[in-house]
């Protein structure tokens, strides 16, 4: 595949890639190129300023509200029913991908609720599995016929940012053969034999994402704040790119100062330009915004 | 299957054994301090071990020329704090991984330090440490202290700062807004300029990126040393034509957003200045660096 230099000048000048790349990596909120008529990704952000407890839980039922509410947005569907059945059928085998960092991981809540949804649709228990670092020798995994990528937003400090296109990094035997060039091919992922075309449904977890990274563990506290947000889609590129923008206008109200993602999440870039997974131009998302809009920064 | 697994493990564990007694990591972690206990002995992971330890994170400190790393860590009642010494292999580096993550340099510590809500890092010689517990309050914060006194009295060589940090000009830089490095991924670290290593910076080039200007007209400034003029001549090509190609003769250019670039090959460096807020400012600041490089220090 060749591989093509972007340099800031070329974002400046380049109205094929400009659209995408002013806006994950020059944080500009929109460019003023591309085309106005092309289909659009849908990706809906819901929120719920009460959806976390005192203690910075999630509170089950609220996020379960939440949950459908996003999905009847995402599939035009008017009931729960619908929805769910629209994205899984009762033969499915489901593996629900999910992230078990130990610092920020899938809510055990959400996990919970999504096996209840596909119980629901008439899955039965033996023939779904919730799972991360273990997929490759999960037997539901291993014959699955759908899979749910589900998990936390979060800075990373060699990818950019930790989301759903990097979430399907256990699916090989060495994640690090997907490190060089700070992860730029992460996309090439979704294309190997036993991932292609199985994911039905990305939800990219923004409770209480992750903004800044330090130290080994790139993690403190203190660089997490509660957005009290779930983004749903089913174009992990989309989502993903949404995600980045949020976290860009955090970083930037924040530092209170441009203080760009180090290094920049190309990998969602070059999901659209070089691998055509989805789509990360603003441009082509067809964003819409559920629930509570207080400091919504997009 | 089952044999394989095993052979493999036992390999690894007298792998690891070995490369601990040849270890230069020095550092003696106490067996408690403050009242904390070892949970465990000391782990040394190497680079290739480290991906293990903290997967991805691990690219950070391998770009940099880590050598390897000793983590420990201690336990009170369910607050825990873990350390790790990173030896880096040159002062350089330690400084440079240590550039890439903080914001201020409190100098507290080391040659160089910073805290965080229960975290503290520093760098001292060719070590860079980081303390890092699981919640924040002042009996953590107490121990992380004693903990990097402790490490600090051990670590009793410093080392120089990279050479090329004298030539960035004092004027107009931000305090604490530069990063070393010698990666080319880092080249982003405060600016987007390009997502490829079309300046071919490496292990054998030094780079720095600095910040210069206020908020309103931040401007940043790119010196990387190559250890040839031919390499140098190269970047700077290379720069020309894929940034600024139709620059001045000064080498400088205003580009779609109104900003200005410019770049300069001296010798065996090239430097370059984005985001400018007038030729004039990209210039001078290219001039000055070029002065810093003649001056006597």
């Amino acid at each position: 595949m060749k591989k093509k230099t972007i340099t800031r000048r070329q974002l400046l000048k380049d109205s094929t890639v400009a659209s995408i790349g002013t806006s994950l990596f020059l944080n500009t909120p929109m460019s003023l190129w591309g085309k106005k008529d092309a289909p659009k990704a849908k990706v809906v952000l819901i929120r719920d300023e009460a959806v976390l407890d005192e203690r910075g839980k999630p509170v089950k039922s609220r996020l379960d509200q939440m949950l459908n509410k996003a999905l009847m947005e995402l599939t035009g569907k008017t009931t729960e029913s619908e929805a769910w059945k629209e994205v899984l059928n009762a033969r499915d085998i489901l593996g629900i991908k999910t992230n078990v960092w130990r610092h920020l991981g899938t809510p055990e809540e959400l996990e919970a609720l999504l096996q209840e949804k596909a119980q629901m649709v008439g899955i039965p228990a033996d023939n779904m599995s919730v799972n991360d670092r273990g997929i490759l020798r999960d037997p539901v995994f291993r014959r699955s016929t759908a899979l749910i990528n589900v998990r936390p937003m979060r800075t990373h400090a060699w990818s950019g940012v930790g989301s759903l296109l990097k979430n399907y990094i256990m699916f090989v035997d060495r994640p690090s053969d997907y490190h060089p060039d700070s992860c730029a091919d992460l996309a090439a992922l979704w294309s190997l034999p036993h991932v292609k075309g199985k994911t039905r449904l990305n939800i990219l977890v923004m409770l209480t994402p992750l903004f800044h990274g330090v130290g080994p563990h790139h993690y403190n506290k203190k660089f997490t704040w509660k957005y009290n947000g779930l983004l749903l889609g089913f174009d992990p590129v989309a989502v993903d790119s949404v995600g980045v923008r949020i976290i860009q206008a955090q970083r930037k109200r924040y530092f209170n100062e441009d203080k760009p993602l180090n290094p920049p999440a190309k990998h969602i870039l070059l999901a659209d330009t070089r691998h055509h997974l989805g789509t990360a131009n603003p441009e082509k998302i067809d964003l819409v915004k559920l629930g509570w809009q207080g400091d919504i920064l997009i | 299957m089952r044999f394989p697994i095993i052979f493999t493990t036992i390999h690894l564990l007298i792998s690891c054994c070995m490369q601990a007694q040849k270890s230069e990591l020095f550092v003696k972690l106490p067996a408690s301090i403050n009242g904390w206990q070892q949970l465990e002995e000391p782990i040394l992971h190497t680079p290739e071990t480290l991906y293990d330890y903290i997967n991805g994170g691990a690219e950070l400190y391998i770009s940099y020329g880590m050598q390897e790393v000793i983590s420990q860590l201690y336990i009170r009642q369910d607050m825990e704090i873990r350390v790790e010494v990173f030896d880096m292999g040159a002062s350089k580096n330690a400084f440079g991984v240590f550039s890439h993550t903080r914001t201020v340099d409190e100098k507290n510590y080391g040659q160089g330090s910073q805290s965080f809500t229960g975290a503290l890092i520093f760098w001292k010689g060719k070590y860079f440490i980081s303390i890092v517990s699981n919640d924040e309050n002042e009996l953590i914060n107490q121990t992380i202290r004693k903990i990097a006194t402790e490490l600090e009295e051990q670590i009793q060589d410093t080392g120089p700062l990279p050479a090329i940090i004298r030539f960035l000009p004092r004027q107009g830089q931000v305090k604490d807004g530069f990063c070393y490095f010698h990666h080319y991924i880092w080249l982003n670290a405060y600016y987007y300029i390009t997502n490829d290593n079309f300046l071919n910076i490496n292990d054998q080039t030094d780079a720095v990126l600095a910040k210069y200007g206020s908020r309103d007209d931040r401007h940043f400034l790119l010196v990387v040393q190559y250890p040839s003029e031919i390499e140098a001549y190269q970047a700077g090509k290379q720069f020309f034509s894929k940034y600024v190609p139709q620059c001045t003769s000064n080498g400088v250019e205003r580009l779609e957003d109104g900003t200005w670039a410019g770049g300069k090959v001296e010798g065996s460096f090239f430097m370059a200045v984005f985001n400018g807020p007038s030729s004039e400012t990209v210039k001078n600041l290219l001039n000055s660096v070029i002065s810093e490089m003649y001056t006597e220090n």
